[in-house]
Formats: structure tokens, sequence, C-alpha cells
């Protein structure tokens, strides 16, 4: 592997007694589309603002390029960061936020002002220039974030959940424009999201941590097709993986096994058990639920000591009260004691 | 129906009678007593103009209107700043600054009388602890009060002094306020120390640094305590200022009828001041 654009090597950092990061080792390639993944309070934001600059590690080493950034400014290190509100100066107009760093960065008149047409040309804003963020829109304000990073030509984006802020619609929007515009620059992108949807549309890489500590590390492909762990395989998906205790009857086809693992979409429901194709596990149940989604019908199924989700393509009314969920033997995933998947080796899992 | 529209003036009514005795009044009456000659014992004897003639003319009122503006300039202007450093320097939430916030804001909840007073008793010339501390560097003492080119600015001292807590209190809080991610941003953006506080820091505290500009020059054009105390006006009027003018030609030589065109010219000052400054910075002002 060649050198990588980010690398974090052996970094810890602790807010006076609670543990953010332990020892955590972190490399991502240039010209990548890197997600940090997790719920909050997972560290994710911290392994950001480090990579700023905007903080500093208790211990370990944060390189860039191959280079040190031990002494570097967070002004020097080549990188943009796009807040999650924004950051954008109240105080000036749009223009004048977009400006700011490259007057900063001492270059002339009139390249700022090539670049500031050009930039305002991409993102749409041309014509909201004079204005003050406080007269936009969460879009447009988005969008001034987005232009004022992209001028600075930095060779890393760094951007903390960036649309959280935003309605759903138009988060869906700028998801599309970030993917072009990510397509368009070729930089290295680090984005931090707790929005698996996000994760899984935006990265080329996905790392999903937790508690500072990363679970998976893999394609969004490879995140969805072969979780590492339990937490892994709940996290992904709309909704996420159905998990449920192995119990005597399953433990003899998976031996070994503590919890088993299905998609929800890759579930069935009948109200015949003889229906049931041999060879797939049955577990039965009681429909309680319903939810017509459009081109989906989402089922939740409680059966002792379980609750699970089924996703189905098709749009038939299946009565509430006892059903069977059947899986086929291939769609069931097995975890063992500690929630580590048992199927194929775990690439970039638990260390 | 008739009780429901009278409702909302009875419930002001208390408020507007407060004012109207003791500011309307008082003003409305002022403003008929500049046009008679009385000495608050004899009849009144209307004179027209008269007093707003002698008045302007008076070389002495001259004077006090530039001491009063000499005074307003120099004590806000060292206020803003010297606050606005030390809140800065407080800036950041600690014990220590706390407790230093708090040391600073006491004067400002001591009465200007015994302020006054202990001031009085620094700047005396031969036993001062100013001039002792100067003394210790070898600095010749300062006459501070009874030197006609010392003691406006002396007054300001003690004025800057007194109001140095409140203002700091309030500037911190504001500059506690600017939100630490603008700061942040700055940082990626290459900016300077020194571009961060004229880019950012400033602007985020104008419409605080605007107030506070205003109520310290609308306080010191209404100084009165630290001259009637320290100086009595003098030496040969150079600390007369408008408030101790008006006491003195009211009080001590019963024109009250001058005084009080006085403090119609001290009003329309004051108000034309106070628009006219609006007028020109507010615009200039960043309102969230």
């Amino acid at each position: 592997m060649s050198t990588p654009m980010i690398e974090l090597r052996g970094i810890h950092k602790s807010y006076g007694a609670e543990k953010v990061l332990e020892n955590l080792d972190l490399r991502m390639e240039k010209g990548g589309f890197t997600v940090l993944l997790g719920p909050s309070g997972c560290g994710k934001s911290t392994i950001l603002r480090l990579i700023a600059g905007l903080e500093t590690a208790s211990a370990g080493e944060v390189l860039i390029d191959g280079a040190s950034m031990r002494e570097v400014q967070p002004g020097d290190r080549g990188i943009a960061m796009v807040f999650q509100n924004y950051a954008l100066y109240p105080t000036m107009t749009v223009r004048e936020n977009i400006e700011y760093g490259l007057k900063n960065g001492g270059i002339a008149k009139k390249e700022r002002d090539r670049r500031i047409a050009e930039i305002a040309e991409l993102v749409g804003l041309g014509d909201y220039l004079k204005k003050k963020p406080q007269f936009l829109s969460g879009g447009q304000r988005q969008r001034v974030a987005l232009a004022r990073a992209m001028v600075k030509q930095p060779r890393i984006f760094l951007m903390d959940e960036p649309l959280s802020n935003l309605d759903a619609k138009l988060r869906g929007q700028l998801r599309k424009d970030l993917i072009e515009l990510y397509r368009r620059l070729g930089s290295t992108f680090v984005y931090v999201t707790h929005d698996q949807v996000e994760a899984m549309s935006l990265g080329t890489k996905v790392i999903l941590l937790e508690k500072g500590k990363i679970r998976q590390e893999a394609t969004p492909e490879e995140l969805y097709a072969r979780p590492a762990n339990v937490f892994s395989a709940r996290f992904i998906g709309t909704p996420p993986m159905n998990i449920i205790e192995a119990d005597p009857a399953t433990s003899a086809r998976f031996p070994g096994a503590r919890h088993l693992g299905f998609r929800p979409e890759k579930a069935r429901i009948t109200v015949d058990r003889s229906a049931v194709p041999s060879g797939d596990l049955i577990f039965p149940g009681e429909l309680v639920t319903h939810e017509m989604l459009g081109s989906e019908v989402l089922y939740q199924v409680n059966g002792p000591g379980w609750k699970v989700q089924v996703k189905l393509y098709e749009n038939r009314r299946i009565p509430f009260g006892p059903v069977f969920i059947h899986v086929d033997r291939k769609d069931i995933f097995s975890f063992d004691g500690d929630g580590n998947s048992m199927e194929s080796p775990a690439p970039g899992g638990n260390r | 129906m008739k009780a429901l529209k009278a409702r909302p003036y009875l419930m002001i009514a208390p408020a507007m009678t407060i004012f109207a005795v003791f500011a309307l009044y008082p003003i409305i009456y002022m403003l008929y007593l500049s046009f008679f000659k009385w000495n608050m014992l004899g009849p009144k004897i209307f004179i027209g103009l008269k007093n707003y003639a002698n008045l302007l003319s008076s070389k002495e009122f001259g004077k006090v209107f530039s001491n009063s503006l000499y005074y307003m300039a120099l004590s806000v202007l060292l206020s803003i700043v010297i606050s606005l450093a030390v809140a800065l320097f407080l800036k950041k939430k600690t014990a220590l600054n706390g407790f230093l916030r708090a040391s600073i804001f006491a004067p400002y909840i001591i009465s200007l009388v015994s302020v006054s007073l202990i001031w009085l008793w620094f700047m005396d010339l031969d036993y001062g602890l100013l001039n002792f501390i100067l003394g210790l560097f070898g600095v010749k003492p300062v006459d501070w009060l009874s030197d006609s080119h010392m003691a406006l600015t002396s007054l300001v001292i003690v004025s800057v002094w007194k109001g140095l807590g409140f203002n700091t209190l309030i500037l911190a809080s504001a500059l506690q306020a600017i939100p630490e991610y603008l700061y942040e941003a700055a940082e990626l953006d290459k900016a300077k120390p020194f571009s961060v506080f004229r880019s950012i820091t400033l602007p985020m505290i104008s419409p605080t640094l605007f107030f506070l500009a205003l109520t310290n020059m609308i306080a010191s054009l209404k100084a009165f305590e630290t001259v009637a105390l320290m100086t009595q006006g003098g030496p040969s009027n150079s600390t007369n200022t408008f408030v101790y003018y008006i006491y003195q030609n009211g009080f001590q030589f019963f024109k009250i009828g001058y005084a009080s065109a006085a403090g119609v010219v001290m009003m329309l000052f004051i108000g034309a001041f106070t628009i006219a400054y609006f007028m020109v910075l507010d615009r200039r002002v960043h309102y969230r």
C-alpha cells in the first residue's frame, strides 16, 4: 500500500478522566472518501478534530501525506473543514466569508476574485455573495460553508456532520451534490456522521466506531454483506439486521453460535408452515404491525424473547396474528459469544 | 367593552404617574423657569430668552462645555479600551478569573461619595498613595487635583476606575457569547491573532460596545459627585462640568432661571448627541 494520505498512529485522547480514544491506529488512502460512522460519543468527531489540529492528542501521532503534524498549525495542514453548524462568520457577507481564508493565505486580489467567481458559480451562490449568512436558508448556508472550504483548494476535506442540520429532502439533494463534488475534485474526503444511510451512500470506505474503538473498516458493500460483528450488523441497514439468541433447535445447525442474524429484506412471512421451502430456518411468531412505505411493506413480528422486522416488496395484506418467518440458510449470519462474526474472516474487524 | 379598552391604560397608569411626576413635570417646569429671573424667594420675573443669551455668551459656560466634552471623550475612550483589554484577559472561565472579575467589580457598588473620598486621599499632593508610589520610582510628585492642567484628567481616572468593573463584566459576557467554532474556523483560515480580533471578535461584540459607549457617554456628561467632592469645579473652573455648573448657579448663586436654561441646553445637547450617535453608528453594528 502506498503512503496513506492520513495516518493516525497509537492515538490516545482523554478529556480529564474520560478516555475518548485509546491506542487508535487508522489509515486513510489518498483520494478516498472515508466515512467515520458511529453513535454519539464514539469519538468520530474527535478523530476529525485531531486531523484538523483543533485538538491535540494525549499521545500518538497524526501524519498527513507521510509528514508528522505535531508542529504544524491547523491553517498550514492543507485541509479545509466544514462544520456541523456551518461556522460561518455572521458579521461577514458570503463573499467575505469565502475570501477570508484566501486573504489570510496571502493570495492576490485578482486570483481571489477569479476563484470566488468560479466557486460561486459551481455551488450556485452568485446571487448571494453580498448577503450576510443570517439572511440565507439552511441549505444556502451549507453551500457557503462548502464554498469556503473548496476555495482554499485543500488536499483534504474534513466534514463534521455537514448535513445533519438540514431537512430530509435537502439532505438528499446535498448528498448527491457531495458525491458529484468528490468525483470532480478527486481530493481526499473525511466525513463524520452518525447516519448509516449517509455513510453507505457517500463513502468509498466506512470506518465504524464504538466507544473509541474501530469495530469494522470496510467498503459499504462489505459492511452490508459481511458485518464483522453484532454491533456492525445492528448499525447498518434500514431497518438494521435482526439479531436473535440462538436456541437448542438452531444451535444444531449453527454449532457454537450465540446470536443469529438476518436482514429484514431477506426474510419471508407465511401463515402456512407447509409452504416453507425445506432448509429454511423457521421462526414462529405473531404479526403485530404493518407499515406501508410505498414500494415496500414493513412488518413487525414478535416471538418468544425476540422482536424482528421483515421487509417485503410485495404488497399483500397478511392478517395480524400467528405467522411463520422463514429465512434461507445462506442469508443467516452467525455470531459467537463475543458478538464476532463466525462466517468469513472479518476484514479490518476487531483487532 | 369600554372597560376593556381602558384596561391597558389602567395597567400602565402607575408607571406613567411616577414618570410624569418625577421626570416629565420637572422637565416642563425647568423649561418654564428658564424664561424667568428668580432667586427662589422673590417673585419670578419673566425675561424671555435673556437667560439663554447670557448663557451662550458666557465664557464660563464655554469652558464648562469644553470641559464636559473632554471629560466625556477621555473617560469613554479609556473605559472602553481598558475594560475590553481586561475582559479579553479574563475571558477564560477559571476560579481565579472569577475572583478577579468580582474584585474589579467592587468599586461599582461603592457609593461615588466614598469613592471620591478614597481618591481624595490617593491623590493628595503630600501624603497620597499615588505620589508615594511614584516616589518609589523617583518620579516627582504630581499635583493631581490642584493643577488646572491635571485636575480634569484626575477626575477621569476616578470615573474610569469606578466604571471598570461594570464595563468589564458586560464585555466579558459578550466575549463569552461568541461561539468557539468561529475561532476554530478562523484558525483553519490561517487568521493571525490581530486579524481574528479585528474581523471576528470586534464585530461580534459591536452591539455591546455600541451600548456601553452610549451609556458611558451619557453618564459622564452627568458627572457630579466627583467634581463636587474633590475639586468643587476648580482650580479656576478647570474641572467645572455641566451638572456642577447647574448646581453652582442654582443652589449657590440662586440664579434658578439661569441654571434652568443651562439644564435645558444640556438636555437638548445629550438628546441631539444620542440621535446623531445612532444615525452614524447604528448601521455599522452587527445585530444577530
